[in-house]
């Protein structure tokens, strides 16, 4: 154990105290575990009130004709659904474990930046607050899905300036963290961390920091030119004036893409990380696994197209946007074998982390195989905007990145905590979470091939069996994560009262830097860097 | 194992609560032309290809977790890595996506071209109702929900859909088309983006405003088919369906000279003289199917967006300026000039000044509306060449 | 932190910086870019005026058919009708299309049609000499206007295309 932070004698002045006291703690602070702390908490408080969204959608649908909403509220729900899992809780919750982990994965004693981390973190809050005060203004929210396409999006009450606000917090929220995290990865790793020894949380997220910054600054142009096509009389997506409506959603998917892959790439990145460690093996294939992210992160720039097959592109276009698609599938497969391969030949053992990342690797490749389906354009005409669609992208959200979350939370919650959390609940968890999801998202495969658009408050009878199976599967795992925060807060306060070691896993010191340090994480570490570093994974 | 046996109860339970209409279908429809067998062809070839592929994988998967476990005493190998492997499986997957490229781009090669068409129907999108317009023989109308189902759709409407034929699927007036017949379509919108699917016909095409897309189809069977839209367009984008009903060439004709017939039966009505009763009556309709929506079926409108009927100061005051604003339209009120023939607008013209607790007692003559909705006088051309 | 330390983070902070900014600048230039690009590709059916080379020479041979299609946007309150639905022209022959708009209502209206061409990449087929929609209309309360569209198919369109749909829809401009 070389690094542990009794004494502080290189140390910068932040790092000079404990944390402050009290409640001021987590409005000042700038040291990168208190700031993980607060993402991960914020996410997780934003995953309730977006599923709380989801739920309403569910309980419309439970049955045909409208019981609960009205159709215009129904749609705010979708939209804000979308907008707040994905910019209030995958997000941050990525950002969240970056911050805890990064750090301590390559052997630096904080973020780069830490003014900045905190700043970064007080904006999103704010954006995702001043997101979440549409739903009481005239007009009520945004109600024309997360992807805001005009000229339905301008038809949008008073809420639509502020709802673009909101969304320019959000993205200079995450270019903030995003520099954060690539001037941590570039300039604070300990010496003999280079970059083809780094563990692939890091790496996953050193793309994604990259895709972000490409991207963000592209949603914030397109959503500002909405903003002054409503308000200053610009004609940027208007045809009256002589824009053009599909514009905007080429710049859209354009940052939709990479987007996408922006919440999926940690969610590689952290199952790298934790099947190993439960295979008692290492990764198989690390520098492909590096190439192979890279790969796909470059693809997600020239694909976006796919997401509009139905818009009417020349020929040409279509034909070269199912070919560029269906590249995806080679470094995906990629990933998805070398995950098999780690685990063949194994010692393998299931504890909870485990179960949800193999359930990520069967449901996530699932979710795969009907992208595959998809990218097909002239199948796509039949999939695009149905309920298969909606299956489609649950399914590489749901069972992958939120499952991985999930798995991320109970593999380095000992860590953090120095306490054990309760495996029985635990694994209680993840049953009823495997399968709910499915009785879930499932069945939506079925509505969509059987013809089920997207987007629908009210469906046609033939639809009812399986939106009622989906429904009753959506409330079970609803309620289900309501388990995540009590084993959370239990193992926070004391667990099964069986202290950890420092290694909390078998043989993990030998995957990742921060298995060395001691449970719980001490406030401040590896003010030296540490001189050794582990081997398993290149 | 108890939850398990709860899951599995719950599931058995949500199935058998289905109703008696469940004619559920599993996979994609096959449909009534090349084109959506072809597509179905591929969909099945795809699937089949992940299904393998998925067998494969979860096989080997599966087959690890059981036997590579620490509990069975099994000791881990250590390896972990093997060009060869890694090359083994890029190489293959690349293969098979070549294989499955194949008959995608000749597929879309074939729906791409909407050459040699025999009749053009040009399809606008409006909020929230589809119009139709035969190119070739100047057969117009609008389509939109059925009333039962309108009805039915309402919040807590006390109405069981499963009581109403063809919930959410069927339309006033369906579009008409003959089988065996290349159908050129033109897609455009009048106020946001629509998309037009029925599943049966194998794809479905975005409606924008601004611009004009195509695709064609030839239907091989008579019958019904049903679809709706498929772009988010605004609250009522899941009540705007799409009926199609494909006809043998001889009752097509048949249906051709009977709507060039009602075009004018309707223009006598316009000129003959209504009474205030019976425009209330039929514009009591024509609310409920034109104007409910945002309007509200009791027309106390939407607080914010949509303002009320009853009471307004429009609909109590000048008959002139109310039916100006109805012709034309303001804001998001669409003109309902273009979508309303003379006798329905003068019907509903009527009925709100007289129902939903207006009663100003006056009435307008659908020969009035018409002279104010006067068609565009013949061109003179004056040829500058 | 040691002052290298802090050089370098401020290094990396202000390249990424830079980097943003030309994401920014990217996202601004998408607009043009994607003109040129639809000019190319024919995404859109997008067209503009062309006075180019009128010296064409006419093929006899070949007829190509262009069919007129009119919208008029749901909140515009006009009418908008082509009088001829389809004109039959030889590529390279200078045909002059007309169309009739009315303005319904007891307001004046400043109006602007957007056009298009369909199938999409014929677009760049098809020389718009003149046309009505390069600039905007005033219409009186009840005006009535004749409004005229020059065009010229290019000899060079692929034989595949018979038909070309030239798509008007009028928007209400007034503020």
């Amino acid at each position: 154990m070389s690094a542990i932070t009794a004494e502080h004698e290189n140390d910068d002045h932040h790092h000079d105290h404990g944390p402050e006291k009290g409640f001021l703690r987590w409005i000042v602070t700038t040291n990168h575990k208190d700031i993980g702390t607060l993402y991960l908490f914020f996410a997780l408080a934003m995953f309730f009130v977006g599923g709380t969204m989801a739920l309403i959608i569910r309980a419309e649908l439970f049955e045909p004709g409208m019981q609960f909403v009205t159709p215009q509220f129904f749609n705010s729900m979708t939209t804000m659904h979308a907008l707040v899992m994905v910019f209030g809780a995958v997000m941050p919750a990525f950002v969240g474990f970056a911050n805890w982990l990064i750090p301590m994965m390559i052997g630096a004693p904080d973020m780069a930046l830490p003014r900045m981390n905190n700043m970064s973190f007080w904006m999103l809050v704010a954006g995702v607050l001043l997101l979440a005060s549409t739903l009481f203004m005239e007009g009520g929210a945004p109600a024309s899905g997360w992807t805001l396409y005009p000229p339905l999006v301008l038809q949008t009450g008073a809420a639509l300036p502020f709802a673009i606000f909101s969304v320019h917090l959000l993205g200079i929220s995450s270019i903030m963290g995003a520099i954060n995290i690539i001037a941590t990865i570039f300039n604070m790793r300990a010496p003999k961390m280079t970059l083809m020894k780094m563990p692939l949380f890091v790496w996953t997220w050193l793309i994604t920091a990259f895709l972000l910054i490409a991207i963000m600054p592209v949603f914030a142009g397109a959503v500002t030119m909405l903003l002054t096509d409503r308000f200053f009389d610009t004609s940027f997506f208007d045809a009256a004036g002589g824009g053009d409506p599909v514009l905007y959603q080429h710049i859209f998917w354009f940052f939709g893409h990479p987007e996408v892959y922006v919440m999926i790439l940690p969610t590689f990145g952290i199952a790298s990380t934790i099947i190993p460690v439960f295979a008692r093996k290492a990764l198989f294939g690390y520098s492909s696994m590096v190439y192979a992210t890279a790969a796909i992160a470059f693809l997600s720039f020239i694909v976006w197209a796919h997401h509009m097959f139905t818009v009417g592109m020349p020929m040409s276009g279509e034909l070269y946007f199912m070919y560029a698609t269906m590249l995806i599938a080679i470094p995906t497969g990629v990933k998805i074998f070398n995950w098999t391969a780690t685990m063949w030949r194994g010692s393998m053992t299931f504890e909870t982390p485990m179960l949800f990342s193999i359930a990520f690797v069967v449901l996530f490749t699932l979710g795969g195989f009907t992208g595959l389906m998809m990218a097909l354009a002239p199948v796509d005409f039949q999939y695009h905007d149905t309920y298969f669609i909606v299956a489609h992208f649950h399914y590489t959200l749901v069972p992958a990145s939120i499952f991985i979350l999930m798995a991320g939370g109970y593999f380095w919650l000992p860590k953090w905590t120095g306490n054990m959390y309760d495996e029985r609940l635990a694994k209680l968890h993840f049953w009823l979470s495997a399968v709910s999801v499915n009785i879930l998202f499932f069945p939506q495969h079925f509505l969509g091939l059987a013809g089920m658009p997207r987007r629908i408050p009210d469906y046609a009878v033939q639809f009812s069996d399986w939106n009622m199976v989906s429904s009753v599967g959506a409330f079970i795992f609803g309620f289900s994560q309501l388990m995540f925060v009590y084993i959370v807060v239990k193992t926070i306060k004391g667990g099964t009262g069986e202290k950890v070691t420092d290694e909390v896993w078998e043989g993990a010191a030998k995957h990742s830097l921060e298995w060395t340090l001691p449970s719980p994480v001490p406030y401040h570490t590896f003010a030296t860097p540490p001189e050794k570093i582990p081997s398993e994974h290149f | 194992m108890k939850t398990k046996q709860l899951f599995a109860g719950l599931f058995l339970m949500a199935l058998s609560l289905g109703t008696a209409q469940a004619d559920y279908t599993l996979n994609l429809m096959e449909g009534v032309t090349s084109i959506s067998r072809d597509v179905y062809g591929l969909h099945m070839l795809v699937l089949w290809v992940c299904v393998f592929i998925g067998v494969g994988v979860f096989g080997v998967m599966f087959y690890s977790i059981y036997f590579h476990r620490k509990s069975r005493g099994y000791k881990a190998a250590n390896f972990h890595e093997s060009t060869k492997v890694e090359i083994i499986w890029t190489v293959i997957p690349t293969v098979i996506l070549i294989l499955l490229v194949i008959p995608a781009t000749r597929v879309m090669i074939e729906m791409d071209d909407v050459a040699d068409s025999e009749m053009t129907i040009k399809v606008t999108g409006w909020q929230w109702k589809w119009e139709y317009e035969y190119l070739d023989t100047g057969i117009h109308f609008f389509s939109s929900l059925d009333e039962a189902s309108n009805k039915a759709r309402q919040l807590n409407s006390g109405i069981d859909p499963r009581t109403v034929a063809n919930y959410l699927l069927e339309v006033d007036k369906p579009l008409v088309v003959p089988v065996n017949t290349k159908i050129r379509f033109l897609f455009t919108a009048a106020d946001v983006i629509h998309s037009w699917w029925v599943p049966d016909l194998g794809w479905k095409k975005d409606a924008i405003p601004g611009f004009v897309n195509d695709a064609w189809t030839s239907v091989e069977k008579a019958g019904t088919y049903r679809g709706q839209c498929t772009e988010l367009c605004g609250k009522d984008h899941g009540f705007m369906p799409i009926v199609v009903i494909a006809m043998e060439k001889p009752d097509y004709e048949k249906w051709v000279v009977e709507q060039k017939g009602l075009a004018v039966e309707n223009a006598s009505a316009a000129v003959k003289e209504w009474t205030k009763e019976d425009l209330v009556a039929k514009g009591e309709k024509v609310y409920a199917n034109n104007c409910a929506s945002c309007h509200m079926p009791d027309g106390a409108g939407l607080a914010g967006t949509f303002p009320a009927i009853t009471a307004s100061a429009v609909v109590t005051g000048d008959i002139s300026a109310q039916v100006d604003l109805m012709l034309n339209g303001k804001g998001m009120m669409p003109a309902f000039g273009q979508m309303l023939d003379p006798v329905d607008f003068a019907a509903v013209s009527t009925f709100i000044r007289n129902g939903l607790g207006n009663s100003v007692g006056d009435a307008i003559q659908p020969s009035a509306v018409k002279a104010l909705q006067a068609a565009v006088p013949e061109v003179v051309y004056d040829d500058d060449e | 932190m040691n002052s290298e330390l802090e050089r370098k983070n401020k290094r990396t902070v202000k390249v990424l910086l830079g980097l943003v900014f030309l994401m920014f600048l990217f996202a601004a230039a998408l607009i043009p870019l994607y003109d040129i690009l639809c000019e190319i590709t024919g995404i859109n059916g997008k067209t503009k005026k062309d006075i180019s080379s009128l010296t064409y020479k006419v093929d006899s041979e070949r007829q190509v058919t262009l069919e007129f299609v009119t919208t008029v946007s749901a909140t515009t309150g006009m009418l908008f009708k082509a009088d001829q639905y389809e004109i039959k022209v030889h590529p390279g022959e200078k045909i002059t299309a007309w169309f009739t708009a009315k303005n319904k209502t007891t307001q004046r209206i400043t109006a602007k049609a957007s056009p298009s061409f369909t199938p999409g990449i014929t677009a760049g087929y098809v020389k718009n000499i003149e046309c009505f929609c390069f600039s905007n209309q005033i219409f009186e309360p009840g005006e009535t206007k004749h409004l005229k569209v020059q065009l010229i198919v290019d000899l060079a369109l692929a034989i595949d295309f018979k038909r070309i749909t030239f798509g008007l829809t009028y928007y209400d401009i007034t503020h």
